[in-house]
């Protein structure tokens, strides 16, 4: 092949010290995938020639064996070839009793080894996990934990709705893994956050330390690293949108001490926030439905919350029961 | 080469390919004895892909994100990806290539992440890691570096020392500070001046980014 691209040619390139039209060159020589393989081969070349950082791989490497200690690798289940030895009779029928409790046992671990903790609506609750965890659920939420938490020492638990975390590290560094909606996992090894799993929707919100989300795509498991002030909402799908807030932390927590924060939040999701946590029903006209709020609100039920959303705006509120019709008094109002 | 790429075949199908590319640039496969371990012992494997790589990965990174912490982070969640997919089993050019690319195209993506605060994660395509890059892709990367590098570099003497010192070693405000003896707010806004001529570049590259779509 004839070509004036060598590693010369790119090792000046990678110097950044390239003309123009050598950059173009460049160019036409990458549409051949093998000297895409090649171009790597000589960028890792490079770097090793002009390291711009020393790193400790051994230490690097004894923390990746632990993260991958966290996450076990999808199991495939092959046949066992052991059953072909067997002889067909009595075995056969032992055989199957014992599979059918294991599946029955199996099919039902959720419940004999998980123990269920659920608020009602309205409810904020705070729990002190074996570990030594704290945990504050939110309204209408729901964590799963282990039972024996000696037979199997994981600190796996299972949330459905809104709760703040705050992981205590272990000597031994266990991770600590919250699994939410949508297969999202977090791992940790001793920090604080917020997991709010609702709507199909996991939104974690980090205020201190480090934790790693791990989340199904199309075809594969993406893993993600969160620094404090990072938030990552991730839908169904494995559709992810990642964020950084310099609001103060409490506001992800503001609910803790049953404080409400918009900003420039939009009513529909207010409206959302009211079913979750109180368990109301709420419509909105559509005048309404394209306003914003911002501002903080302390209100201990729905009724408190809804008081303060009639004052800000000029509201008509047809209550019947856990229905609630909202209403602008004056459509053309613009805000 | 005949002989062991014969026996390559059998063994580790898949590699032929890199293997012929090897050849074609005079390189002994630096990657076979990985592969073999691959083949063997998945563990074995990736300890050897990661000794090999880690820090010549590292090296990549820190130049686009300059902060230790986040480098690390991106090598290891790329490692972590590599290993939980399995992505092993599917790679038949070869590990470098896939795992340079997808360490690159992280801290590209965390870059944008970063200075524009909040946007959609991309899929990479790690999950299809034997498909061909656009060449423009790589290039743009490679300017972007080149850039960032440039700007670092063209810093005055001590902003680029307390940018550094701020970003690479995650130390403080008031740490960097004390040592230099020099204000609080100087540290400051040598900081927010660095970043936001990296945010100005980052918003360039997009907008370029955007008028090849429209022009294409």
């Amino acid at each position: 092949m004839k070509t004036v691209i060598n590693k010369e040619l790119l090792f000046i390139h990678f110097d950044g010290r390239t003309t123009p039209l050598q950059i173009e060159l460049v160019r036409e020589w990458l549409q051949t995938p093998e000297h895409q393989q090649l171009y790597y081969q000589w960028l890792q070349e490079w770097e090793r020639q002009h390291p711009q950082i020393i790193t400790d791989a051994d230490e690097a490497y004894q923390q990746f064996l632990q993260q991958i200690d966290a996450t076990p690798q999808p199991v495939v289940v092959r046949p066992i070839a052991v059953w072909n030895r067997w002889k067909p009779g009595t075995y056969w029928m032992a055989a199957s009793v014992v599979l059918l409790l294991l599946t029955v046992g199996y099919l039902t671990q959720d419940y004999w080894l998980m123990r269920t903790i659920a608020t009602e609506y309205g409810e904020i609750r705070s729990i002190v996990l074996p570990d030594g965890t704290r945990v504050t659920l939110n309204a209408n939420s729901e964590l799963q934990l282990s039972r024996f938490p000696f037979l199997a020492p994981s600190r796996d638990v299972f949330l459905k709705g809104e709760a703040e975390f705050a992981v205590v590290h272990t000597s031994t560094h266990d991770p600590f893994k919250v699994h939410a909606a949508n297969d999202v996992e977090v791992v940790v090894l001793g920090t604080e956050f917020v997991v709010n799993a609702r709507r199909n929707n996991t939104r974690v919100e980090l205020t201190k330390g480090k934790v790693q989300l791990r989340y199904p795509t199309l075809d594969q498991i993406s893993t993600l690293t969160m620094r404090p002030g990072d938030w990552v909402n991730v839908s169904a799908g494995g559709q992810a949108k990642r964020g950084h807030q310099t609001l103060e932390p409490t506001v992800a927590t503001g609910w803790k001490n049953y404080e409400y924060t918009f900003q420039r939040t939009p009513m529909p999701e207010i409206a959302d926030l009211l079913n979750d946590n109180f368990g109301l029903t709420v419509q909105l006209d559509s005048a309404l439905a394209r306003r914003k709020v911002t501002g903080t609100f302390h209100a201990h039920n729905a009724d408190e919350l809804l008081q303060a959303l009639i004052e800000l705006f000029d509201i008509e509120v047809v209550r019947d029961g856990k229905a609630v019709q909202l209403k602008s008094s004056d459509p053309n109002q613009i805000q | 080469m005949g002989v062991s790429s014969h026996t390559l075949q059998t063994s580790v199908k898949p590699l032929a390919m890199g293997d012929s590319v090897l050849a074609d640039a005079n390189e002994p496969d630096a990657e076979y004895f990985i592969r073999q371990a691959f083949a063997t012992d998945p563990h074995k494997g990736c300890e050897l892909l990661f000794r090999a790589y880690y820090r010549d990965l590292c090296s990549t990174a820190i130049r686009f994100v300059y902060s230790r912490q986040v480098t690390e982070d991106i090598v290891g969640e790329v490692f972590l990806t590599f290993w939980t997919n399995r992505t092993y089993e599917k790679i038949t050019t070869s590990y470098r290539a896939y795992l340079f690319r997808s360490v690159r195209n992280r801290a590209y993506n965390y870059l944008k992440f970063e200075l524009s605060r909040s946007r959609p994660l991309e899929l990479f395509d790690e999950g299809n890691p034997d498909s061909v890059q656009q060449p423009d892709h790589i290039l743009q990367l490679d300017e972007l570096r080149r850039q960032i590098n440039e700007i670092i570099r063209t810093l005055p003497m001590q902003a680029q020392r307390v940018f550094i010192m701020s970003r690479f070693d995650g130390r403080s405000h008031a740490e960097i500070a004390q040592e230099l003896q020099i204000n609080h707010k100087t540290v400051e806004s040598h900081i927010t001046r660095a970043l936001s001529s990296l945010r100005v570049l980052l918003r360039q590259e997009f907008c370029l980014l955007l008028f090849g779509y429209l022009t294409l």
